[in-house]
């Protein structure tokens, strides 16, 4: 068993590191919500965090899409620093956050969800084609669906937009911000199945997740967070096993 | 007799959409009542008349084109270093903001343009046309084509265009539109822009109905205002329809009853929608099962 504040041994990072926090401390307004936070994230890994409530897991993604700028530390996307970039610039560059709760645009339909979704490549035709077919491809509702109102789909279809609407902007890293918030145990199955098909195309994917049990076990590594720090981490099998891990967050 | 108060009432229906429409595309992605629009309106009909076409001398055309411009870049300079900071104020400071900055416009033009009005005949001059015994005059004809042309090009823009999705998804959620990498800041700006666009069609088509006079924005603004309500507060069919509905009714009231009463049967009429339908006759539908 490992006591929180302990590091499982160091991973063998078969890719390179694409994303990394080196000692990021974030606030929101006075208050610090990051302390000294450090993870990296490499090429074609699957990488979760999880953290209770307010452990400061969104605030995480939203320090490396580039919504909250930090106070103190660096982002970088490979190897080179972000901290200053704007979130479209941050988008640009081929990382993309799936917000919480979904966020569909409600009165767009489902087509014209995944072309906002789009955007940063509106200019390459070929490519938001291609991206589509993907999307359609990979939630083939959605293609049934292309014409109906965002929200008037069911909360599981919406989560599948909300991804493949990420996915339209062809990011090569992806951020899932609680994909399973809202959704039954069934459709949360569900969900991290086409996580795992995600994977499968070779997309980096870093998932913020209550759910620790089905976050980690579609995961190659996992940092807990607690209180705004990373307070173990390791290969996500070995955390699926540890005591600590199991007794807090896994309900065992 | 009727369709005659019906056309004209029509065409002044047509500006209170135009003047509608400004209030909806900057309510919908701002969250703010722009109580200056009637001001852009007199502003911009001070330009036109005063400045492009009468000390310039521009043909009509070429003067259309260069007060659209003008108008967006004083839309998006007001947007982006005035309106953008009344977002994080309480509404009344905006508000007053607004209103304050209308009557600064008002006050500029009369400062600049002096206390005359100015006389404008539009670029028909007086004519009319003979429609089955209805005499629509050209001025008129050019309003009605000029805001069908303007409604249908929105639609398009709207509904098939990349800019008119994004449009759409910033009114609707702007922190989600900015994770899209979308550039919020400028598609309100935009917005704002081409709502002070739509302020500056409504002034120089009215130009040569009206004298040109500072007080010329203020009542039509106030009416635009009323026929938003009408139609439905935030929705843009319901901006035409209220608009189109405000023009017509009050033109037939005035006949009717008496024009002495004109402005006074418009919110009257805004008060019985108030009443007993406040939502409006085409309320903004709001989705969202999950």
């Amino acid at each position: 068993m490992l006591a929180p504040g302990a590091s499982l041994p160091q991973r063998s990072q078969a890719g390179q590191t694409v994303l990394e926090l080196a000692g990021v401390d974030a606030f929101y307004g006075k208050a610090q919500i990051l302390f000294d936070l450090s993870l990296t994230v490499g090429q074609g890994e699957v990488v979760t965090v999880i953290g209770a409530n307010g452990a400061g897991k969104s605030t995480t993604l939203n320090v490396i899409i580039g919504k909250v700028k930090p106070a103190a530390g660096e982002v970088r996307l490979d190897g080179r620093p972000v901290n200053d970039a704007s979130v479209e610039a941050i988008v640009s560059k081929g990382v993309t956050c799936v917000p919480q709760r979904r966020r569909i645009f409600s009165a767009l339909t489902v087509r014209e969800n995944l072309d906002v979704g789009g955007y940063v490549r509106r200019h390459d035709k070929a490519a938001l084609k291609a991206g589509l077919e993907e999307c359609y491809e990979l939630f083939p509702v959605l293609a049934k669906k292309a014409n109906s109102l965002g929200g008037v789909l069911s909360g599981g279809e919406q989560q599948m937009l909300a991804i493949a609407r990420g996915l339209m902007a062809g990011p090569r890293v992806l951020l899932l911000d609680e994909p399973s918030m809202g959704l039954s145990p069934k459709l949360t199955v569900e969900m991290f199945e086409d996580i795992r098909r995600i994977a499968q195309t070779g997309r980096t994917i870093v998932i913020v997740e209550q759910n620790a049990y089905a976050a980690l076990s579609v995961a190659d590594y996992g940092y807990v967070l607690e209180n705004g720090r990373v307070s173990l981490s390791g290969p996500a099998e070995e955390l699926i096993e540890d005591d600590y891990v199991r007794q807090t967050y896994l309900g065992a | 007799m009727l369709g005659q108060v019906i056309a004209s009432g029509a065409a002044m229906g047509a500006i209170y959409a135009l003047v509608a429409l400004g209030y909806v595309f900057v309510w919908n992605t701002m969250g703010i009542i722009n109580f200056a629009a009637g001001e852009f309106i007199t502003f911009s009909a001070y330009i036109f008349v005063g400045t492009l076409i009468t000390s310039l001398a521009l043909p009509f055309p070429f003067a259309l084109a260069l007060i659209a411009i003008l108008m967006a870049a004083m839309g998006a300079a007001f947007s982006r270093l005035v309106f953008s900071r009344l977002q994080r104020q309480r509404a009344l400071v905006a508000i007053i903001a607004t209103v304050g900055f209308g009557i600064f416009l008002k006050e500029m033009a009369h400062i600049i343009y002096g206390p005359e009005p100015l006389m404008y005949d539009g670029p028909f001059g007086m004519r009319t046309l003979d429609v089955a015994g209805i005499l629509i005059s050209y001025q008129q004809l050019l309003i009605l084509a000029v805001v069908t042309l303007i409604m249908a090009a929105q639609y398009l823009v709207f509904r098939y265009t990349m800019l008119g999705k994004v449009m759409r998804a910033v009114a609707m959620d702007r922190e989600t539109a900015a994770l899209m990498g979308i550039p919020v800041e400028r598609v309100l700006a935009g917005t704002f822009a081409y709502s002070s666009v739509l302020a500056a069609l409504a002034g120089l088509l009215l130009a040569p109905l009206f004298f040109v006079t500072v007080d010329m924005g203020t009542m039509v603004g106030l009416k635009g205002f009323v026929a938003m309500i009408i139609g439905g507060f935030g929705s843009i069919p319901g901006a035409i329809l209220g608009g189109l509905l405000l023009g017509i009714l009050e033109n037939i009231a005035s006949f009717t009853i008496s024009s002495a009463y004109k402005d006074a049967i418009a919110f009257a009429l805004l008060l019985v929608f108030l009443a007993f339908l406040p939502q409006g006759i085409l309320p903004e539908k709001v989705v969202d099962r999950a």
